[in-house]
């Protein structure tokens, strides 16, 4: 509890506050806040997976690479080994030549053992499948035998590799060998055998694309393009962000509205009360939905009524309560002089000599109307009095059947006419109120008296009146209606006839409709005028039914 | 085969920025060239050492593995005043070590020709034939206006194992990791695609402007 004294609080006036400092923004900085630590806190996850990743992958490039580099030595081994292997299978052939060489013998012409040593080096053509040319040379002389049609493809399909540097010691072709033992060594002269092998180019091309792949090792293809891992790492991160912005823009732009949403009803709400507060207390909170600030503003707007209603029931009330001292003032001053008055105009008719005949009826015409007057007055002062003390509501269970029999009975004939009716429609089901059976049909007698009143003045050749009852809508109050087909009222009086000393009646007094407003509300019930179906005024009066709370909408 | 020298000029603007080809943003420096008119064809000898420096010892450990080093040399001759292009011309150069037979070949294929191989024992002379445009035909003469109010000017742009995205798609067996994985991931691939801001044309890209420019004698 504040200990502010209530007069300071209220001296001191309310303004409204900075941006920050407001409901809504707020909300909107909170929405901000969170969003921007979910799409931080995700970016930042994101970043680590990013480079935890690409940590891997700096790890798998740099074991291609060491693969890579295990690779060209592993080539060169295997071209060196190869070509080895086409030199010891180029000595064998050699070999081979000088055997066969030893077994044809001597005694052959030089253009036959020419022709020898032909075939022999076509047979080793034909035998090695890999094997495009070989050819044998002695000094100037040379033996050559090629297959090139065998490999129908573009030379460079293939990679030739020659082999050279083996030497068959084979004799002279223009001297014959007389006996067919081995030669002496210096009868022999040295050739050279030399080849050109074929070889399938694919484990080549398959080493220059290892190169490539080496070479690109660091490329990474996006869509058409191929970027580096470095240039794809920034875009990927430049990528996430753009999309968290865009994320954190949503969602801002979300939470705006929907903040914006819930603001703009706490403000509604606010600006009413502030209004409220400034003592303008027909203001109403408008539809705000049936959420819980759509509650809060709905009771808002029932307490405003209320309140108002009480309002104005208390300011009726004490402006009856100072026609009613008024009323018995003047009652009171009136109703004295009265009697003196009245028995000294009756002296003055029973102390006329009879003299003179002409003064005896002026003088009884004068007593005649001054009793008249008096008798007037003392109606007048009974109203006045009636209507000072009218007296207290005496609460009690009470059923509006029993209330209407009563009246029924009572007061059934209050016109002497025989077109005039009265008709009383009794609820179809027991009600029960707590009120003043007796107040109440004080109040159904005013209302058919006033109806009945109002037909004559009218001129109506019958007068209609219809007492009625019925639960409300709510079946929390009951519904009674006094209609008749008199004249009606005027909606722009309708409010006022309830007003003392207000009538519709050119001889009314004004206090009966008040009387009975003042009878209503001392049941907690209400009272108005409505249009009547029978085509004069309908006054109608909800009271609250036993155990149900009073209204206050009307008064 | 009548030889005729040219007269050049000086005063052309320092440096520039290629325009279409396979240049695509590279700053250009300014280099001497030598221009001849050999019959109907304007022909130019230049040498790019930039673009294979024998002290880049991660290319010069490629070239002794056995991995062949592939050149791109596009030559386009430009209007000096509007940098309009007038002619262009596309060489392949190749250098590779042969293993079996050791020794370093080189491979010039010019556009239209067809492909020249030299053989070289030593890897420095390879090199030096490789990047050098020797009399490289990037013109015909009759396209180019004669006289000292038309000048011309040669850019040349070298890429060192230029990147083919196509042979790699084909090489990739699918087109890489990025394209694989369904729509989402394909859609994600898209989505960083828009961020790539520059993407390499080749390990190792030059250019040069003749400078100064040239043109054509009046006969």
């Amino acid at each position: 509890m504040s200990a502010e004294k209530p007069e300071r609080r209220a001296r001191r006036a309310w303004t409204r506050g900075p941006w920050w400092g407001r409901l809504e923004s707020r909300v909107i900085a909170a929405l901000v806040v969170l969003g921007t630590l979910c799409v931080g806190a995700s970016f930042y996850l994101v970043t680590l997976t990013v480079e935890y990743f690409d940590g891997l992958v700096d790890d798998a490039i740099a074991t291609s690479e060491r693969a890579a580099g295990l690779a060209g030595p592993f080539y060169d081994g295997y071209v060196q080994a190869r070509k080895q292997a086409y030199q010891a299978r180029l000595t064998a052939m050699a070999r081979e030549l000088e055997i066969a060489e030893l077994r044809a013998g001597a005694g052959a012409t030089a253009r036959a053992v020419e022709d020898r040593r032909r075939r022999q080096l076509a047979s080793l053509l034909e035998r090695e499948d890999d094997l495009v040319e070989l050819s044998l040379r002695a000094g100037d002389d040379a033996i050559t035998v090629e297959r090139a049609s065998a490999f129908p493809e573009e030379s460079g399909a293939w990679v030739w590799v020659p082999a050279t540097g083996a030497t068959a010691e084979l004799a002279p072709a223009s001297q014959a060998l007389e006996v067919a033992a081995p030669p002496p060594e210096d009868a022999l002269e040295r050739h050279e055998l030399s080849a050109v092998f074929a070889l399938d180019p694919a484990m080549d091309r398959r080493y220059q694309e290892l190169g490539r792949l080496q070479r690109e090792a660091d490329l990474v293809s996006v869509g058409d393009d191929v970027v580096t891992r470095e240039s794809l790492e920034a875009a990927v991160f430049r990528a996430i962000g753009v999309a968290s912005a865009l994320v954190l823009l949503i969602a801002l732009i979300a939470g705006f509205v929907l903040a914006r949403a819930t603001t703009r009803k706490a403000s509604a709400l606010s600006r009413v009360m502030q209004r409220v507060a400034d003592g303008e207390l027909t203001a109403r909170v408008p539809e705000l939905g049936n959420d819980e600030l759509g509650q809060l503003g709905w009771a808002f707007n029932r307490m405003l009524d209320e309140l108002a209603a009480a309002q104005k029931k208390l300011s009726y009330l004490q402006r009856v309560g100072a026609w009613q001292e008024m009323a018995r003032r003047i009652a009171h001053e009136i109703k004295n002089p009265l009697t003196p008055i009245q028995l000294a105009v009756q002296q003055l008719r029973e102390k006329d000599p009879g003299l003179d005949p002409r003064f005896s009826r002026m003088l009884a015409t004068s007593v005649e109307i001054v009793e008249d007057e008096v008798a007037a007055l003392r109606r007048m002062v009974t109203s006045f009095s009636g209507f000072a003390k009218v007296p207290e509501v005496r609460l009690e269970p009470v059923a509006i059947a029993r209330v209407f029999d009563e009246f029924e009975r009572a007061y059934g004939h209050l016109t002497e006419r025989e077109s005039d009716t009265l008709e009383v429609v009794r609820p179809s089901a027991p009600i029960e109120i707590a009120g003043d059976r007796q107040l109440l049909k004080q109040c159904l007698v005013n209302f058919v008296e006033n109806a009945v009143l109002s037909g004559r003045e009218a001129e109506r050749e019958s007068v209609r009146v219809r007492v009625s009852a019925a639960l409300g809508q709510d079946r929390e109050g009951v519904l009674i209606r006094v209609d008749d087909n008199g004249p009606g009222i005027a909606p722009e009086r309708r409010e006022r006839v309830f007003e003392p000393y207000e009538s519709t009646r050119r001889a009314g007094t004004g206090l009966g409709l008040a009387i009975a407003k003042k009878i209503i509300l001392d049941h907690g019930g209400e009272i108005w005028v409505d249009d009547s179906p029978l085509g004069g005024a309908g006054i109608v009066v909800r009271l609250p039914t036993r155990g149900a709370p009073g209204r206050t909408g009307r008064v | 085969m009548r030889r005729r020298a040219f007269v050049t000029g000086a005063g052309l603007t320092l440096a520039g920025v290629a325009a279409g080809g396979a240049g695509g943003g590279e700053l250009f420096l300014l280099r001497r060239m030598k221009f001849e008119e050999l019959g109907d064809a304007v022909v130019v000898s230049v040498a790019l050492p930039e673009l294979l420096p024998t002290r880049d010892a991660s290319a010069m450990q490629s070239i002794e593995s056995g991995f062949a080093t592939t050149l791109r040399l596009e030559a386009t001759v430009v209007r000096t005043k509007s940098l309009t292009p007038v002619a262009r011309r596309v060489r392949i150069v190749k250098i590779q070590w042969n293993p079996w037979r050791e020794r370093y070949v080189v491979q010039t294929t010019d556009q239209g020709r067809g492909a020249a191989i030299r053989y070289y024992g030593k890897r420095d002379a390879a090199i030096a034939h490789a990047i050098t445009l020797e009399r490289m035909r990037v013109a015909r003469a009759s396209a180019l206006e004669r006289g000292p109010s038309a000048t011309y000017a040669v850019t040349i742009v070298g890429q060192r194992n230029p990147i083919d995205p196509e042979s790699r798609v084909a090489a990739d067996d699918g087109g890489g990791g990025q394209t694989r994985g369904g729509g989402d991931l394909s859609a994600f691939s898209r989505w960083i695609g828009v961020f790539v801001q520059s993407a390499p044309r080749a390990e190792k890209t030059f250019a040069v402007r003749s400078s100064p420019a040239f043109y054509l004698v009046t006969r």
